[in-house]
């Protein structure tokens, strides 16, 4: 797999050493010193872009685990509670919560495409800047 | 995009103009039904009308190229992709078994056999699972198979062998049983021995796989979707309109579930039904204590029955009842043992019968608060076990390989389990449904006014299937007198809801779309990985692209040939297969895709040991737990069960262990290099809108379809 990348990415703006170090944290916040280079921009950029995907990963996911742990661990005081007819332990485990699984697709599809649309156009509005990051497919 | 605007369209006039098609089928046979063709020859078209569309969409879209025939050209739209997804996804087990399971268990089964809405939850909970770390990256990444990523990703071939390896092992052992399945169907379709029934399916598949590879696999699934969810909703909007009034079923079960409990308190209070059940107990209480005597109980039950034999021709009775008589001495086993093992089966059958039945939606049943608990937990590992299964099947994940760009495998996991959703939304439905009509009209009639269905599945497997007998002698069915076996709920659905032959034939094709869509997408997982992954990415490097084509299709050759032979020997049963392949799936695939796409530091050594160690750990646990597996390798001692935790959800182990080597020997040994940093670095950065595929210009790519 070849990368033929014009574009610096974050890792490589980052220095050799600190990848070695840790180079799980080099996409968040390393090399102040070249962010006045075009490519250091695109690069923090990127990074802006990546913590805020891990960010509604995690609190997408973090719905998801309560959703099914409360169903779980309260099943049986939700069973209780008539929900049309159901007992809304058993709706939720039928329905409601395929429901909500939708829902937080839906939402991630909608949140990562607004992310995404926001570092091409932040990429593409500035002056003198590479077009966009090119993407080998 | 202009090009996949109209792609897009034009498929939907296609699949529209298909539907229409199916409509038309339906109904025309319905009639000739009414002016009397015989029911094998309604079977007959169905078998042969569909296996024949399979193999025609097959054979229109034949092709050789690469791209083509591992990711479909990477154009398939959103929608039709979750469409195929669905079908790729929802295998006989879900269309046949799933809604038995939940008519069985009701809510979540028990601390021994957990299970009801347990599948509902965890097998569309996965697919969140799917969308959040894993379908937008692995399209980003953008090659051809699942092994593909974790070679690149953890640099070399160690993990790619290793990934190609635990793909075949786990799509193979799935793969199994759906033929199976399919070998199943078709003889309940045509009365067509189980062998040449399996062939038979086998062989649409074998067309349509092996002349167009994943292009011809997707279209083909996007029908076979159309026709199992018709087959599917249809009986149980029946069902609905019958006892509500209301044709959707999903939104007014709720009212019959209600019914449904209270039908259920009263059947637990009534006289007549405590009776039998006393019956059934006394039955087990006498094989238990015929058991405990032995040998002396063997020689005693001989010498009663020879008596009675006696007695009978010293009296003169009917001949029937001296041939009964005759019949049961010679069926009497020849030894103490014979007798023992006789007694303990009576005695297993008729120990659950003696207790009211589960009700609907009791939420975790147990004697005492530990039962409960224990019931508790175990709903929960098999969600979390099926979830992370789901997110692990290399045949649901390479599917997201085959769309136009990153954004469109976000929407296609979402319409994916919208698809997936419209089934199981249902299958809750039509359990109580189906279970408010066996209990509000078949408990209570009168032995002689039994409807003719009872006996059609009566007879089927020497009553195995169902059985209802007059236990108390009062000529009228009591609930604790019908024995019915839950995978017959969605087959025989059609027929309680009073329906004609058609839609029983319907159901079977839609029982027989969803095996044979699932057999599709592993079978070119399977031949994907040995062809691209151990073929040409380890073996030849330089091997021409046709030439890669052709040794995948042949391999695909070989792998369906042999699943057929392994499932043709019937080792095992469909949900053993099935709960073995996502443990192993979930815990080899599952940490080291998401350390690999979400944590840099992970190494290859770790993902190499972590997968081994995850997979090894859940299979291990299997192999001492698992009847089947325990058969395999001969283990012999007691059953010991980890923190209570029944097998089908091993992967609950197999998981984090997996993700604890991967972190630990990762930090021992030294990082990735530049390349695999570069590679992830790609994978998380936004795409751009990406221009459509060179070689395919718009105009002649619309003709193609």
């Amino acid at each position: 797999m070849s990368t033929p990348a014009p574009v610096p990415t974050p890792a490589d703006s980052a220095a050799p050493a600190a990848r070695g170090a840790d180079a799980a944290s080099t996409a968040q916040g390393t090399s102040a010193a070249s962010s006045s280079t075009p490519a250091a921009d695109l690069a923090s950029l990127l990074r802006r872009h990546w913590r805020k995907t891990r960010l509604l990963t995690a609190a997408l996911l973090l719905v998801w685990l309560a959703l099914i742990l409360g169903l779980g661990l309260f099943a049986r005081e939700l069973a209780r509670i008539s929900f049309f007819g159901w007992p809304l332990s058993f709706y939720m485990g039928a329905q409601g919560a395929l429901i909500i699984f939708l829902l937080i697709i839906g939402c991630h599809c909608v949140a990562m495409n607004r992310l995404d649309r926001g570092v091409q156009q932040a990429s593409q509005g500035k002056p003198g800047q590479p077009a966009k990051p090119a993407e080998p497919r | 995009m202009p090009w996949r605007r109209t792609l897009s369209r034009r498929l939907t006039a296609i699949y529209a103009w298909y539907t229409l098609g199916l409509v038309v089928f339906i109904v025309g046979l319905g009639l000739l039904e009414r002016a009397g063709l015989p029911r094998i020859w309604i079977g007959y078209a169905f078998l042969l009308g569909t296996i024949g569309l399979y193999a025609f969409i097959g054979i229109i879209s034949r092709t050789a190229d690469v791209g083509e025939y591992y990711v479909a050209g990477r154009r398939v739209p959103a929608v039709f992709n979750g469409m195929a997804t669905a079908a790729d996804w929802m295998s006989a087990a879900t269309f046949i078994a799933m809604a038995g399971s939940l008519y069985a268990q009701g809510f979540g089964g028990t601390a021994s056999a957990p299970g009801g809405l347990a599948y509902i939850i965890g097998w569309t909970g996965g697919y969140c699972l799917v969308a959040l770390l894993l379908a937008p990256y692995l399209r980003k990444f953008g090659e051809y198979t699942i092994p593909d990523f974790l070679g690149a990703r953890y640099e070399g071939h160690m993990v790619r062998l290793l990934a190609a390896a635990a793909a075949i092992l786990c799509s193979f052992t799935y793969l199994v049983a759906q033929i199976f399945g399919v070998g199943l169907i078709t003889t309940q379709l045509t009365g067509v021995p189980f062998q040449l029934g399996m062939f038979l399916g086998l062989g649409g598949v074998l067309v349509c796989s092996f002349l167009g590879g994943m292009k011809a696999v997707t279209w083909t699934q996007v029908s076979q979707y159309i026709i199992l969810i018709i087959a599917y909703l249809m009986p149980v909007v029946w069902l609905s309109v019958k006892h509500t009034g209301v044709p959707v079923p999903q939104v007014v079960y709720g009212q019959v579930l209600e019914k449904l409990s209270a039908r259920e308190a009263v059947l637990e209070r009534d006289p007549r039904e405590i009776e039998v059940r006393a019956l059934w107990q006394k039955r087990a209480d006498e094989a238990a204590s015929r058991i405990a005597r032995l040998p002396e109980s063997y020689e005693l039950e001989r010498a009663r029955l020879q008596s009675r034999r006696e007695e009978l021709r010293a009296a003169d009775a009917p001949i029937a009842q001296i041939q009964a008589a005759d019949r049961a001495l010679k069926n009497f086993p020849k030894d103490a043992e014979g007798a023992r093992a006789l007694w303990a089966h009576e005695a297993a059958l008729a120990t659950p019968k003696a207790a009211p039945p589960l009700r609907q939606a009791e939420v975790f049943p147990g004697r005492d608060e530990e039962t409960r608990k224990d019931a508790r937990n175990n709903f929960l590992a098999l969600i979390f076990c099926l979830m992370i299964g789901t997110a692990g099947l290399p045949h649901i994940l390479m599917r997201y390989y085959t769309t136009p760009s990153v954004r469109e495998a976000r929407a296609s996991v979402f319409w994916s389990l919208f698809f997936i959703v419209l089934l199981y939304c249902t299958a809750p439905a039509l359990a109580v449904l189906v279970k408010f009509d066996l209990y509000s009209n078949l408990v209570g009639i009168e032995y002689a006014r039994l409807p003719a269905w009872v006996a059609q599945w009566a007879r089927i497997d020497g009553g195995g299937l169902l059985s209802i007998v007059d236990i108390n002698r009062d000529g009228i069915v009591q609930l604790a007198e019908i024995s019915i076996n839950p995978d017959i709920i969605v087959l025989a659905t059609p027929e309680i809801a009073g329906l004609p032959y058609i839609v029983s034939g319907l159901v079977a094709a839609g029982g027989l779309a969803a095996a044979l869509s699932t057999a599709d997408g592993l079978l070119l997982t399977i031949a994907n990985a040995l062809s691209h992954d151990f073929y040409y990415r380890v073996m030849h490097p330089e091997a021409s692209p046709e030439r890669r084509v052709t040794i995948s299709k042949i391999l695909l050759m070989i792998v369906a040939l042999t699943a057929a032979y392994v499932a043709s020997r019937k080792i095992a049963d469909i949900l053993d297969l099935v709960s073995t392949a996502f443990s192993l799936a979930g815990s080899a695939f599952f940490p080291a895709l998401v350390l690999g796409i979400f944590w840099k530091r992970a190494n290859k050594w770790g993902a190499a040991l972590g997968m081994v160690a995850g997979a090894g750990v859940s299979f291990y646990y299997m192999a001492i737990t698992q009847p089947w597996l325990r058969g395999v390798f001969g283990v012999t001692r007691p059953v010991q069960l980890w923190w209570d935790i029944q097998p089908i959800s091993a992967g609950v182990f197999g998981v984090p262990v997996g993700f604890v080597v991967i972190v630990i020997v990762s930090l021992l040994t030294a990082p990735p290099g530049a390349a695999a940093l570069a590679l992830v670095d790609r994978i998380r950065a936004p795409e751009d809108e990406p221009p459509p595929p060179p070689d395919y210009a718009p105009a002649r790519n619309i003709q193609r379809w």
